[in-house]
């Protein structure tokens, strides 16, 4: 077995109720290092281009890192990888919590699931053993409630991935939640749709063992003095979670308001919703991912009023800015209600922040009234009726029935010319960071694989404020355009590392870049990797998930961003009015990645990858 | 010129005058600031680069670097930074 490796792959298949053990692929581990692009490899295998995300054979793939479960700073992550049935395209979304971490020391490296269960079932893995166990007393439950009862059945320590109701009930914002009230979301891309395809509501998972590391005492070494720097560059992030950005979001003309569209500041309303104000009223501890001395995450609980909550994870900044700025609502006991909520039911709260700003907009426009709504006037700025809304898309009544389909269906069943209000890139609703604030970020959210996401490639941190030494990267401003293309591709080779060797992207700001990560890696898996080794695989991944997409149509065409991003400036006193000119850094970055000009991977540069 | 410091800082409402020398830098804003409000003495670090991991300055939508001149009718904005996530 390779160190940082537990050398197993668990493989379900649902239809059949078979759960078999193979050994991990080395050559892909090697080529991919784990995570994201192991499990795109493994996608790659299982499907071809007809292949539908409905399809029993559509794989729902988990994976963990080399990193995860052993002592590296912040690897407590896994990352959960098939074809959406949200954007019929590549899906992914990564996850942090202790799930992973559990999955790791239960002795496999991922799990392959493919089939559908003629009713409810879940996975139940210990140490090695695996079985499919009927669910049907636990189908229909949320995603809280759910772990009391499947924990006392499992063991009390063990930790659940699971789906909730709306995906239970046909929704395709449908998230996997993870660690019952603590709320962990692998979110975007309604890869709980896929779950509720196969009727899977659970993968249980406990382990006790531990990950072979080549060089302990190295890592050890590297941990010590680097995990002090993080815990103080961040420090403020364990008091006030990622609630910390949002005043800063607000003041860089970052922060997303009233569906992207409003003009003026919004000061007042950001500090409502600011960390400080959180801490004031709302958190009770901070909550901690394996491996983690950031603790960014949030216990929370609004004790009274009509917003109160149950105690459970906090919403996070994404949470804040897309069900509270973009809806113009400054209601943090809302905001936290409607984060429950969407937890509970089990959908993507950036995708519903989005949806419920469209709306609002659709609303005000007069595209629907409040016969779609149940009688509930869809105002901006309306706490009540932003909660009411969330409830219609998780429970799929009334307008909720078709926005819960996500963006492009909703858009397209209301018509009328609903299409100009719905903000997303191919098919998924825009992340709380505004793209007119960062060039490289707009360039970034039209070329992710998975649709816009801040994540993709993490570009506006590296234009903004990252410096990385080790690349000699400073970074050059906002608002510069050149080479802009080229550095959305640089960070989206950078963000498949982390995502494949496990690692969470906030460490960045401490230090811990791609640099230590490297150290990190060769320490627990004993190789001598360089920097540009695993940059390398990087760029192999994020090309061979554009390959998964080029199968299924994708190019140029869709390489895109909603109009508002590009004719709608931000004027407000204060703002850069800026518009991101997409076509020219796309003609760069398509350059930097070897693609041709229509954004298709070149033969040449897939033989350099070793692409199959 | 004026400063606001966004809470945890400050109020996050008051914008307070400073009388700085011309040609004054981030370090002089720096201990300007901190004559007045000592308490935030903690989040400052060995190096300016350091301690703008704690918080940053704004003018406008800009964000100062540690070289970076503050002029005499700037207004200026203390906030906690981004991370990017």
């Amino acid at each position: 077995m390779a160190n940082g490796y537990m050398g197993k792959i668990l493989r379900v298949d649902l239809t059949a109720r078979l759960v078999q053990t193979e050994p991990l692929h080395e050559e892909w581990a090697r080529k991919y290092i784990g995570g994201t692009g192991l499990a795109t490899r493994y996608l790659y295998e299982e499907i071809d281009s007809s292949t539908k995300p409905e399809d029993p054979q559509n794989p729902l793939i988990f994976m963990t890192g080399p990193l995860g479960a052993t002592p590296s700073i912040t690897s407590g992550r896994h990352q959960i990888v098939s074809l959406s049935p949200l954007t019929g395209i590549y899906g992914e979304s990564d996850c942090g919590g202790s799930w992973g971490d559990q999955l790791k020391r239960a002795g496999f490296d991922g799990i392959i699931i493919t089939g559908q269960s003629s009713s409810p079932v879940y996975v139940w893995i210990r140490d090695g053993q695996a079985e499919i166990r009927p669910a049907d007393r636990f189908w229909g439950m949320d995603t809280y409630d759910l772990d009391p009862p499947l924990l006392a059945e499992t063991d009390r320590k063990a930790t659940v991935a699971s789906i909730g109701t709306a995906a239970e009930t046909g929704s395709l914002i449908a998230n996997v939640m993870h660690d019952g009230f603590h709320g962990r979301a692998a979110g975007r891309c309604g890869l709980g749709a896929v779950m509720a395809g196969k009727k899977l509501k659970a993968v249980v998972v406990r382990g006790s063992g531990s990950v072979p590391v080549a060089d302990p005492e190295g890592l050890k070494a590297l941990v010590k003095t680097h995990a002090p720097i993080v815990a103080d560059r961040l420090k403020d992030m364990r008091k006030y979670g990622t609630a910390r950005m949002v005043q800063a979001s607000e003041q860089l003309g970052s922060m997303p308001l009233q569906n992207f569209k409003y003009a003026h500041r919004w000061e007042e309303g950001a500090a409502k919703l600011s960390g400080p104000a959180f801490a004031e009223k709302v958190i009770i501890k901070p909550y901690f991912c394996g491996g983690c001395v950031i603790g960014c995450g949030k216990t929370v609980q609004v004790r009274e009023g009509p917003f109160k909550t149950a105690v459970g994870g906090g919403p996070e900044y994404e949470t804040i800015d897309l069900l509270g700025a973009n809806c113009l609502v400054d209601n943090l006991e809302a905001v936290c209600l409607a984060n429950e909520l969407c937890n509970r039911y089990g959908i993507d709260t950036i995708d519903t922040g989005n949806l419920v700003a469209f709306a609002m907009e659709l609303f005000e426009v007069g595209l629907i009234t409040s016969a779609d709504t149940g009688g509930v006037p869809l105002k901006w700025g309306s706490a009540e009726a932003m909660v009411a809304a969330v409830r219609m898309i998780g429970e799929g009544t009334y307008i909720g029935a078709v926005l819960r389909q996500g963006m492009v269906r909703a858009a397209q069943a209301i018509g009328k010319g609903a299409e100009e209000y719905a903000l997303q890139v191919k098919g998924l609703g825009i992340p709380a960071h505004d793209p007119r604030a960062y060039n490289g970020l707009a360039c970034s959210y039209a070329t992710s694989n998975r649709g816009a996401h801040h994540l993709s490639g993490q570009t506006h941190l590296y234009e903004h404020r990252l410096e990385v030494p080790e690349l000699g990267h400073k970074p050059p401003g906002r608002f510069l355009v050149e080479g802009k293309g080229a550095l959305a591709a640089f960070t989206q080779n950078i963000m498949n590392v982390l995502d494949s060797a496990k690692s969470c992207k906030f460490a960045q700001n401490g230090g811990w870049t791609i640099g230590p990560l490297t150290e990190a890696y060769n320490h627990v898996t004993g190789k001598k990797a360089t920097i540009e080794d695993l940059i390398l695989n990087g760029e192999r991944s994020f090309n061979l998930k554009r390959q998964i997409n080029v199968d299924r149509g994708i190019s140029r065409k869709d390489d895109t961003l909603p109009k508002r991003f590009l004719t709608l400036a931000k004027t407000a006193p204060g703002y850069t009015p800026n518009l991101p000119p997409l076509e020219k850094m796309l003609d760069e970055y398509y350059q930097a990645r070897g693609w041709s000009q229509e954004g298709i991977p070149l033969p040449e540069t897939l033989a350099r990858l070793e692409i199959p | 010129m004026w400063v606001r410091l966004l809470p945890p800082f400050g109020d996050g409402k008051t914008w307070q005058e400073f009388d700085l020398p011309a040609e004054a830098g981030v370090q002089d804003l720096i201990q300007a600031i901190l004559k007045d409000h000592p308490h935030l003495r903690s989040y400052l670090r060995p190096t300016l680069k350091e301690t703008f991991h704690q918080f940053i300055f704004l003018r406008g939508d800009y964000v100062l670097e540690p070289g970076d001149r503050i002029g005499r009718y700037d207004r200026i904005v203390m906030v906690m930074p981004l991370t990017g996530g």
